[in-house]
């Protein structure tokens, strides 16, 4: 392999490859037409999209929260070799990323309970528009709410895990500096918790379901 | 008187032998038409099993997987064998037969019947010259044709417990018609193995060699194993099926299988002329089916109604389906009232809206119901196909189809949405585990390497 990217670009490039060949059959058989997202959005289940939503929202909060108790952990126990005081300290930046991947699984549990059963055989005419919007709307939505809160927990989780890395570094060299850098942790964290309240207004107004 | 007499007598006796002779040839070409057509109707493989108690005989070697054809059966097999034989044939006729019947009902370890139901067959085989012959085609044919099996004598046998055959001074042809096969298990088959040995015990008792033909005129049709396929199917085909077809001068063409309103079924439809109109330049297609045999619901003359306009961007759709119908019958002498027609809306966006030019497909329509849903007649299209505005000079088939499922469906979409995520997340994980590495930062090629003494022992 010349580089490790190269099955990345392999891939990229059959699938770039496919989506022109399919461009061109349809439009030179004059089926341009049936080039519809609409179509797509409309018709693909708000299950998947719900669902996708949620395991987005748990998966990505632990990749960040795992990443920054990694980058922090890997640190500690470097410093803690020289100077075993700062052991205990130090502790406090993992417990800001654990809160983060905390954040994940309230969020994932919120927006599942978010999700119910329609049918829309039972619908009747007069309803079903209404109802059949309002089902799109909140598989949408809790897409949205798991991805919000799944990338900025992702971010969070790293930030605060660098952070946490170099204040442990710091505090092995004079213990003074662990109380600024700590500061600094506490903006990193509250970006997480931003996440959650986008999140959050994002699936109350979700209504999944026959009524 | 006596030489007259005796004369006559032999007279008599050419002729009853001529006689005999032409009405064997007579069945034989019967018995050749009726095989043989069926075995050219059903074109199927057979498996065929030879056996024989002529020590000179050998058969060829048989390929595995080869289907025989009934040129090369006739050739490398039959000819060969009956060039300067004098043998017996003996033709066992089953009216079918496959090689899965072999492999589920014979068991090679048990010899009981209940398990084995070619114990019969199995034993023959494996104590004289045998082949098997899995595939080949036609062969019931190929045996009744060949010149050299003509010229023996035929006899037709369809009870075992007859006598087989009353002298043996020549080589015959012995047909032997197995009892027909209701149903493939143990027990048919057992019974068709014992005839098999009540046969072959009274031919291992003629002094003269025989040669044994085991074969059917069709392929068994297995049916255990087919089940519903359910998904996607490009053919697909099922019971009866009634075919409506519509052509409206060249401008519209409407094709369905199996319409039914109801409970009803509606096998045929007839273009009302007077109400019909389709027509391009006036954007508006307005066309009137009439059907019959719905009486019993108190619904005289029905009949159809299709509306189609075109939008502003040269899309056809379908704008009004309806069912008409009145509530009292017609005759010439009380004039039906125009008042008292009945009208009823169907919903019209099972059909999508499609270029000019393009027709409309779509093979699994579901029940279409009434708009506001307070009746309960829907209609059921089997299959549908329809086009209005045909453009001239494309007339005489439907235009390119706009199906109703498309390439990809929704639910491939899904899965391809789905299935980029986790793919995308693999790959970021296999380039995150390739990026490991150890940590060469305070590496030092030129310093002092580091020396861990091993203790001894």
């Amino acid at each position: 392999m010349a580089s490790v990217l190269t099955p990345v670009y392999i891939v990229l490039t059959m699938a770039l490859a496919a989506f022109l060949i399919l461009s061109f059959y349809y439009t030179l058989t004059d089926q341009g037409y049936r080039y519809n997202i609409g179509w797509l959005l409309q018709d693909t289940s708000p299950y998947m999209w719900a669902n996708l939503g949620i395991g987005l929202g748990i998966s990505l909060s632990v990749v960040g929260a795992a990443w920054g108790i990694f980058t922090t952990g890997s640190s500690i126990l470097g410093g803690g070799v020289k100077a075993p005081r700062i052991r205990t300290k130090n502790l406090v930046s993992i417990i800001f990323c654990e809160a983060v991947a905390i954040y994940g699984i309230i969020m994932a549990i919120v927006i599942s309970n978010q999700e119910t059963v329609f049918n829309p055989q039972k619908w009747s005419e007069a309803e079903r528009y209404q109802l059949s919007s309002q089902n799109h709307h909140a598989g949408y939505s809790m897409f949205g709410a798991g991805l919000t809160v799944g990338f900025s927990n992702l971010f969070c989780g790293i930030c605060v895990g660098i952070v946490g890395s170099g204040a442990a570094l710091a505090d092995a060299q004079n213990s003074s500096l662990f109380v600024k850098i700590l500061i600094v942790e506490i903006f990193g964290s509250a970006i997480g918790l931003f996440g959650v309240i986008i999140s959050i207004l994002q699936v109350t107004h979700a209504k999944m379901g026959d009524k | 008187m006596s030489a007259e007499a005796s004369s006559t007598s032999s007279e008599m006796r050419v002729k009853s032998l001529v006689s005999t002779a032409r009405r064997q040839r007579c069945l034989l070409l019967l018995l050749t038409a009726v095989l043989g057509s069926s075995s050219v109707l059903a074109s199927d493989r057979v498996p065929v099993l030879v056996w024989t108690n002529d020590r000179s005989v050998s058969f060829p070697q048989h390929l595995a997987g080869h289907s025989v054809s009934r040129h090369e059966f006739q050739n490398s097999y039959v000819k060969d064998l009956t060039l300067d034989n004098q043998d017996n044939i003996v033709l066992f006729m089953q009216d079918e037969l496959s090689a899965k019947d072999f492999a589920r009902f014979s068991d090679a370890y048990h010899s009981d019947e209940e398990k084995n139901s070619f114990r019969h067959v199995k034993s023959l085989m494996s104590e004289m010259t045998s082949t098997f012959l899995p595939s080949v085609h036609n062969p019931a044919s190929v045996l009744m044709e060949v010149e050299n099996l003509k010229s023996r004598k035929v006899k037709i046998l369809d009870d075992p417990q007859d006598i087989l055959l009353e002298t043996d001074d020549e080589p015959h042809m012995i047909i032997v018609r197995l009892p027909e096969l209701r149903h493939h298990s143990h027990k048919s088959f057992s019974h068709l193995d014992n005839v098999i040995g009540v046969v072959s015990l009274q031919l291992k008792a003629l002094t003269r060699p025989f040669i044994a033909f085991y074969t059917a005129a069709l392929s068994s049709k297995d049916t255990s194993h087919e089940s519903h396929r359910q998904g996607r199917r490009l053919m697909e085909d099922s019971g009866a099926i009634s075919e409506i077809f519509v052509n409206v001068s060249d401008t519209f063409y409407f094709y369905t299988q199996n319409l039914t309103l109801g409970n009803d079924s509606i096998a045929a439809v007839e273009v009302d002329d007077k109400n019909t109109q389709c027509n391009e330049t006036d954007r508006n297609c307005d066309i009137v089916l009439k059907f019959g045999g719905i009486e019993h619901n108190n619904m005289f003359d029905p009949q159809i109604r299709f509306q189609f306009n075109i939008t502003s961007d040269s899309f056809w759709y379908l704008s009004q389906f309806t069912l008409e119908y009145w509530m009292t019958p017609s005759s010439n002498s009380s004039p039906r009232v125009d008042s008292s027609m009945h009208t009823v809306e169907y919903r019209t966006d099972f059909v999508y809206q499609t270029p000019i030019g393009f027709s409309f497909h779509c093979n699994h329509l579901p029940p279409i119901p009434v708009k506001n849903d307070s009746y309960s007649l829907s209609f059921q299209f089997n299959k549908f196909q329809i086009q209005p505005f045909v453009r001239e000079g494309y007339e005489g088939r439907f235009g390119h189809y706009n199906d109703c499922v498309g390439f990809f469906t929704v639910g491939t979409w899904m899965f391809l949405i789905s299935a980029a995520i986790l793919i995308a997340i693999l790959f970021f994980g296999i380039i995150m585990l390739l990026k490991v590495s150890t940590q060469d930062r305070f590496d030092d090629a030129k310093g002092k390497t580091i020396t861990v003494t091993s203790a001894e022992g």
